[in-house]
């Protein structure tokens, strides 16, 4: 402590450093006093400094906790000296200081705190303006987040705090990662037809887009789209917009069906592009039948409006009122906010005079109806000479009935024009409804690149890639990071299953790269492949069948090349491949379904496994059965513990050991 | 004079008396609309409405815990203290953690400890304050005793002894790169290892040696699987001189040189970095950098890829896309859910907070509406504003407990937000109670009589004179206040 003179110390500092020395009663500690408050009092900015209350447990310690708090003059922060003490052999380094400052949250500079006498980590400073704060200077949390979406972190010095799915705060999050992970278990993207795999999905963009890939899909396939490339058509690829070589349209009047002194007709355009467009928003009403059946069907899904405002468009306004009526009769009307009763009087009032006090009307109050497709509606049945925009710009209605209506109502100049917008628009978006306009080109490999950056959702992304989009696309660097990413989320969610059918898809694209054989079984003595040998008979089956005719599996208990004897089961000690009566016996007996599927592969259990440490091994059941038991290799004398060479499978069963181990 | 009655006080008889030797005075509570929440019937409501189920699991470690790490599958854990060990924890099918390995990992405080990928083996690397970072794998006992034929333990395989200072972080590079580890010290020296042999944990040649001038505290591989992605690790320094300027530091290896250089400092960030964190890439076609400083920023770099020169390094286009006050002091840790969607972050106010762009953004852009004429969308302006839309969805205070969800406005965009807000809405987590006196200025405190400390107010408000000063805990270990205003 002598060296302690040589610093300006006040009395006050020193009382409380005697105050200090007395709690601590801990020679060791005492040594370290001397060195460091040297080191800080050197600092000359110091104007206070005190100490931190040991924790309560002392006799649970054997490493010393030791927090000095400093002041520097004129600021707002109060310093935390953690000591370290570092021990190189028997050698003790010098203690070395971890540093941090805290601030208690005040705008005035501090002019003195204290730390509570009691309570650990708890201080109370003044500030120059007078305010007393009392401040908990927490321990450093360390946090870290688990594949598996657990969230830990530390509490206290020796507390580990986790939360998990199960955790309602967690489910408020709406973490992406949790809906990844229950679409995969359902084989979400893995399933045969496209639509159920849309079925899968929750969200309405994604279910709308498996959907209609499985509307374009079966339309190319019967033929009447033609897609480019493989890829599945958009509307701007059927309507030829990138090519400039689109043939005129042909402009029909139309007259109003349901209004009897039909005056004005509205101007729709047609052309056999158009029509396949049209196809591909679902509009196909070249019959009347058609239409009536496709309203019929929104109808029962409860989408009223929508109906209506298509039977507008399709300029079937009586169609249109009926539909209203219906659905102000619904048991459904609560969701309806505007009285569809009302908008379906309103509905009939019509008149395409273009000075009636109705238009006016309605042009006022349209904008108060809640529904964007009675909106819509409206705005068409108001607009000026083929001026739809707000039927067009109306964002609450669909992407294909807006396309659809564009398609009918616009000319060859302006529908350009719009689909050009709206494409890059929804594009700019990551809008999945884009896909529509786009189709599977490298417009829409941009377009779910986008939506991938929105979301996060690289699981629909990269499915969406290997179902529908042409295999040159695939090779894209961006493609490949997808699928990639997604891949790895699947292991390490221990998905291995459904990696491996998202893998056979994938390999399904390009069936030119045929991954190798990776494993086969060779003979000890001649090292030759024994079950390149079997394909082989098998392949020439046909000439050999007189071999083969008794059994559908073909064995054998040697070598095909070396005729040297195969190895034996290091349980039964029978040769591999000898085939044993009793189990065949047992296939046979047992119901239809393994007898099939015995057919086709022998059972699991009469496989041949091997350890891949000793090479020692036998029949698969065999095994299995050994192990339950042992940790060590059957085989005299090898004393391999094949049991415990994968990790993956031990853990539980190194639990309840090491559990057994402290009783 | 002023002085702090701060200690215990056996019965309010006492306390009167304290206080009468010291004079009245005047106590006001800063925030009266904020602090009504501290009202003691009504906080115990609040925190008994919030809360959650944490698990808890004593880590018994026996000192401050630094890291916690899981492996690959998210089924075991590591951690490490200040008290030298390691820890390893195994999930079981219940989801419950035991701990199945404990040993004294180095002669100093271990600050990181992280997993190597599975295919590599069960492998874990730390680093310490000894100056030494350490490769650790799991092996399968040769012992011949049966209770311990079996038995897994952890062998130290190499001790990386470069460095001259204290390591502080060490981190394995995506497994694509090869079996790679990174270390970064006090001194400023980044360290790339490689295990040319894979199945050879033994042997770690040191390939490149980079300084970055400023003493690191932290770095974060990129985990981009894009092929066109060239190799990239992110340095943060905690020097705290913020005339230094940036205080993190984009490296980048080129193919071409076989060299690791920086390709940019993000100027930005001036205050020490505690914590870096790329998030998971998963094909995005921007990476996303959490940085813990004085407080959470976001950060995006979006790759400019040019083909036509490869060999070059790529450029990015960087920009802040959220920066967040509502720790209002130090933040330590930062890390990322497995898709990158959500961030999560832990500062010295005791919380830990949730980061993320709410899904459900009704009327978020509005577009201009198409007039038939030539609009341009400006491509980027969509994405800037979704980015920067960060909300804090969750804050979890240490103990396990959700706290009142506060509606937080979204994140300033880059540049933003001053510390102006420094004791607004959030610094009723931080301060328990908050008391102003009337009194102009304060001499500091001394100690009491009995050993606490005290108060005495050099000048008193002429309307307040007969106001008796009771300073009592309203609850225990909450607030103190003056019953008499």
């Amino acid at each position: 402590m002598a060296k302690m003179n040589s610093a300006p110390i006040t009395e006050k500092e020193l009382s409380v450093e005697a105050n200090f020395a007395r709690r601590i009663g801990s020679s060791f500690t005492c040594r370290w006093l001397n060195v460091e408050w040297i080191n800080i009092i050197n600092a000359e900015e110091i104007c206070q400094f005190l100490h931190t209350q040991f924790l309560t447990d002392i006799g649970d310690l054997s490493l010393m906790h030791n927090l000095l708090g400093s002041l520097l003059r004129d600021s707002t922060a109060i310093h935390l000296h953690d000591i370290q003490y570092t021990v190189v052999g028997n050698d003790e380094v010098e203690p070395s200081v971890l540093e941090r400052s805290v601030f208690p949250g005040t705008t005035n500079n501090i002019t003195s705190f204290s730390w509570h006498p009691t309570h650990e980590n708890r201080l109370l400073t003044i500030a120059f303006s007078g305010t007393i704060t009392d401040y908990v200077v927490f321990e450093r949390i360390t946090l870290n987040w688990s594949p598996s979406s657990h969230v830990v972190w530390t509490h206290g010095r020796r507390t580990l705090k986790v939360i998990s799915e199960k955790n309602t705060v967690y489910n408020n999050l709406s973490d992406i990662s949790v809906k990844l992970k229950r679409r995969a278990l359902n084989d979400y993207g893995l399933k045969p037809e496209l639509w159920q795999n849309g079925d899968l999905a929750e969200e309405e963009p994604l279910k709308n887009l498996w959907h209609w890939l499985y509307l374009s899909r079966s339309l190319v396939e019967d033929g009447s789209m033609q897609g480019v490339d493989s890829q599945l058509p958009g509307i701007r690829c059927v309507l030829k917009i990138d090519s400039n070589e689109t043939e005129g349209s042909e402009m029909i009047s139309k007259p109003w069906a349901d209004l009897g002194k039909s005056v004005n007709t509205a101007r729709i355009y047609r052309s056999e592009d158009r029509e396949k467009a049209l196809q591909l928003c679902g509009w196909k009403f070249d019959k009347e039948s058609s239409l009536t059946s496709f309203l019929d069907r929104l109808e029962s899904e409860g989408f009223y409006a929508r109906a209506a405002a298509i039977a507008v468009f399709n300029m079937k306004l009586r169609k249109a009122i009926e539909i209203l009526n219906r659905g102000a009769a619904s048991r459904n009307r609560q969701q309806f906010p505007s009285n569809l009763n009302i908008v379906a009087m309103a509905l009939s009032g019509f008149s395409d005079d273009r000075s009636s006090m109705w238009r006016e009307l309605c042009l006022a109050s349209r904008s108060q109806l809640s529904e964007p497709y009675l909106r819509a509606a409206f705005a068409f049945l108001t607009a000026e000479t083929d001026n739809y925009e707000s039927v067009l710009n109306e964002s609450g209605v669909a992407v294909e009935d807006r396309v659809a209506f564009a398609c009918t109502f616009l000319s060859d100049a302006k529908l350009q024009e719009y689909l050009k917008q709206l494409t890059s628009r929804l594009t700019e978006e990551g809008d999945l409804a884009g896909i529509l306009l786009t189709g599977t080109s490298s417009e829409g490999v941009q377009l779910l690149q986008r939506y991938l950056d929105v979301t996060g959702d690289v699981q629909s992304v990269s499915l969406l890639a290997i179902r529908v989009f042409p295999r040159e696309l695939l090779l894209d660097s961006a493609v490949q990071a997808w699928i990639t990413s997604y891949r790895i989320l699947l292991d390490a969610w221990h998905l291995w299953h459904q990696r491996a059918h998202f893998d056979m898809l994938l390999s399904a694209c390009s069936p030119n790269d045929k991954p190798p054989q990776q494993v086969f079984v060779s003979c000890s003595f001649c090292g030759k492949s024994i079950s390149a040998q079997m394909q082989g008979i098998m392949r020439n089956r046909g000439a050999y069948a007189r071999l083969g005719a008794t059994s559908q599996k073909l064995k054998m208990s040697s070598c095909p090349q070396c005729r040297k004897p195969l190895p034996r089961c290091a349980i039964c000690l029978v040769h591999m491949g000898t085939s044993s009566g009793l189990q065949d016996n047992n296939s046979t007996n047992s119901n239809g379904r393994s007898a099939a599927a015995s057919n086709k592969i022998a059972e699991f259990s009469s496989w041949f496994t091997w350890c891949q440490s000793c090479r020692h091994g036998g029949h698969a059941a065999h095994m299995t059965h050994w192990f339950r038991e042992h940790s060590e290799c059957p085989v005299t004398s090898c004393t391999c513990r094949c049991l415990s060479l994968d990790a993956a499978s031990k853990v539980t069963s190194i639990i309840t050991h090491s559990v057994r181990m402290q009783q | 004079m002023i002085g702090l009655a701060q200690r215990p006080l056996p019965g309010n008889t006492q306390h009167l008396q304290e206080t009468d030797i010291h004079g009245p005075s005047r106590i006001q509570t800063r925030n009266p609309s904020k602090r009504a929440a501290v009202d003691p019937a009504e906080l115990q409501d609040v925190v008994a409405g919030a809360m959650f189920e944490a698990q808890s699991i004593n880590a018994e470690h026996k000192d401050l815990i630094h890291d916690v790490a899981y492996d690959f599958y998210g089924q075991r854990m590591a951690t490490c203290s200040s008290d030298q060990f390691v820890k390893v924890w195994d999930q079981d099918e219940h989801e419950n953690w035991h701990l199945t390995a404990s040993w004294k990992a180095h002669s100093g405080s271990v600050w990181k400890v992280t997993w190597a990928h599975p295919e590599f083996g069960q492998v874990l690397a730390t680093c310490s304050f000894d100056r030494t970072a350490a490769v650790w794998e799991e092996i399968v006992g040769e012992g011949s005793v049966p209770g311990e034929r079996g038995m897994r333990h952890w062998v130290r395989r190499t001790n990386l002894v470069d460095s001259r200072t204290s390591v502080t972080d060490v981190k394995f590079a995506p497994k694509s790169l090869g079996l790679l580890l990174a270390t970064c010290s006090a001194d400023g020296v980044v360290r790339i290892y490689e295990a040319p042999d894979v199945m050879n944990l033994s042997q770690w040649t040191l390939q490149h040696e980079v300084s970055c001038k400023l003493p690191c505290s932290c770095l974060s591989w990129n985990p981009s699987f894009n092929r066109l992605h060239h190799p990239v690790l992110a340095v943060g320094s905690d020097d705290s001189n913020t005339a230094n300027g940036g205080k993190v530091f984009i490296y980048e290896f080129s193919e071409n040189s076989r060299r690791w250089s920086k390709t940019e400092t993000l100027a930005g960030v001036t205050e020490a970095v505690h914590d870096i964190a790329f998030a998971p890439n998963l094909g995005r076609s921007y990476h996303l950098l959490a940085i813990a400083t004085n407080n959470v920023r976001i950060v995006t770099l979006k790759p400019l890829l040019d083909n036509t020169i490869q060999s070059a390094l790529t450029r990015f286009d960087i920009h802040t896309v959220a920066q967040f006050e509502e720790h209002n002091s130090t933040v330590w840790r930062v890390c990322w859910n497995i898709t990158g969607t959500i961030l999560a972050s832990s500062g010295d106010d005791g919380f830990v907070r949730l980061w993320k762009v709410p899904t459900e953004q009704p009327e978020l852009f509005t577009f201009l509406p198409w007039t038939g004429a030539n609009t341009r969308f400006e491509l980027p302006l969509f994405l800037a504003n979704y980015m920067n839309n960060w909300k804090c969805v969750a804050a979890l205070k240490g103990d396990g407990t959700q706290a009142q969800s506060e509606p937080s406005a979204p994140a300033a965009p880059s540049g933003g937000v001053e510390n102006s807000n420094q004791s607004s809405t959030t610094s009723r987590s931080v301060a328990l109670g908050s008391i102003q006196s009337l009194t102009e200025t304060v001499p500091g405190l001394f100690p009491g009589s009995k050993g606490g400390r005290c108060i005495q107010p050099t000048s008193l408000p002429p309307s307040c004179a007969d106001c008796v000063q009771i300073w009592e805990p309203v609850s225990p270990g909450t607030l103190w206040a003056c019953p008499g205003i």
